[in-house]
């Protein structure tokens, strides 16, 4: 094998997938072109290690995936909070029409299951809102990251104050409610108090681990019931929108479920 | 050079479009040999311009050879002015500086 094959069969399987092919291409027409002019052993060593050429690549898809985990959790955010404002909206959107075999179930789990869709836009944008913190370099879009967990944290918050006081319990009994909303906080309120200076060290771990929580925990369970529950009372053709609305989007959720995890599992290059 | 970086890259691109390795040769004659770079750390920097839209890319052939060219976009072209203005008032206050006698 000569020199520049050699190179790129190193560099190859340390490159991120997306793009692999394109990225070999441009290196092999760059090290034929220098190899032309110094030789193919001199050509590889000025390219540099690819160990240190492939750090480069996964930074910036890792930078790629942040920002489009970044606009679904602010889309999830924004079908959120329109779904807690609800009360001004047509009985659907506050309630959504369950399944008749969840009456079959024991009263605590039939609660939650009619209850659940309220939050699994919150579990799943916060769990990609992490994954954003995570994987974004950039300092600008990592505080946008932030700010979409603080819009989540405060209508959360604001939605379970609103509750306290009109009832004077939490309205729906659910302490994941207040927990999902502390775990909200902590990276915002660290990110306020670091100064966007540490927050990278500080944040990551925590944002990542929230964020699988958030997903795993929360989001995966509600989803698999919203999916399986495909068999609606309400055959309107209103009742069938919100239906096909809600099972589109939960499928997008469950997809972008699926790049968070990934990104989060992904070591970022020092 | 690393911090500078883009910008000397938006510069060289502003004239024509060019691959990789044009671009190194170009930076490399105009800054007369001062910045040599390690020559793969030159793609991953190409490739996230383009993901910020400042630059456009495009297969093209010559002499046998397939390359990737890269060119300014508009956006690419007003951030060189804006990033350009922004060293010269900087290099200028430091000249400023440091022509004060010690």
């Amino acid at each position: 094998m000569n020199p520049i094959d050699d190179y790129l069969a190193q560099l190859a399987p340390l490159l991120p997938p997306r793009g692999r092919r394109r990225i070999l291409a441009e290196v092999e027409a760059h090290l034929h072109e220098a190899a032309a002019e110094q030789g193919e052993a001199e050509a590889v060593a000025r390219f540099g290690a690819a160990r240190d050429v492939a750090a480069g690549f996964v930074a910036c898809a890792a930078d790629r995936s942040g920002r489009r985990l970044l606009v679904v959790a602010a889309s999830l955010v924004a079908a959120q909070v329109l779904l807690l404002i609800a009360p001004v909206v047509p009985h659907h959107w506050r309630q959504a029409p369950v399944a008749p075999y969840t009456r079959l179930l024991p009263v605590d789990v039939y609660l939650y299951v009619t209850d659940a869709h309220r939050w699994l836009a919150f579990a799943a944008a916060a769990g990609l809102a992490c994954g954003a913190v995570a994987a974004l370099r950039r300092a600008r879009l990592r505080r946008a990251a932030v700010a979409v967990l603080g819009v989540l944290t405060a209508t959360l918050g604001a939605y379970v104050a609103a509750g306290w006081v009109a009832v004077g319990r939490f309205p729906f009994a659910h302490e994941s409610d207040v927990l999902l909303a502390l775990a909200l906080a902590a990276p915002v309120v660290l990110h306020l108090a670091a100064r966007g200076r540490t927050m990278p060290r500080l944040l990551v771990p925590l944002a990542t681990g929230v964020g699988l929580v958030g997903l795993i925990g929360l989001a995966l369970p509600g989803i698999l019931v919203r999916l399986v529950d495909l068999s609606y009372a309400d055959t309107s053709a209103f009742g069938t929108a919100v239906r096909v609305a809600q099972q589109a989007w939960l499928v997008g959720a469950a997809a972008a479920l699926g790049w968070s995890v990934r990104d989060a599992s992904r070591r970022q290059p020092a | 050079v690393d911090g500078h970086l883009p910008l000397l890259v938006l510069a060289v691109l502003a004239d024509e479009p060019a691959h990789g390795y044009a671009i190194l040769e170009r930076l490399r004659r105009r800054s007369e040999g001062a910045f040599e770079l390690q020559e793969g750390t030159l793609y991953p920097l190409l490739h996230r311009l383009e993901d910020d839209g400042l630059l456009a890319s495009r297969w093209t052939t010559a002499t046998g050879r397939r390359r990737r060219e890269y060119r300014l976009t508009q956006r690419g072209r007003s951030t060189l002015r804006e990033r350009t203005r922004a060293w010269r008032d900087f290099a200028t206050a430091v000249e400023r500086v440091l022509a004060v006698p010690a």
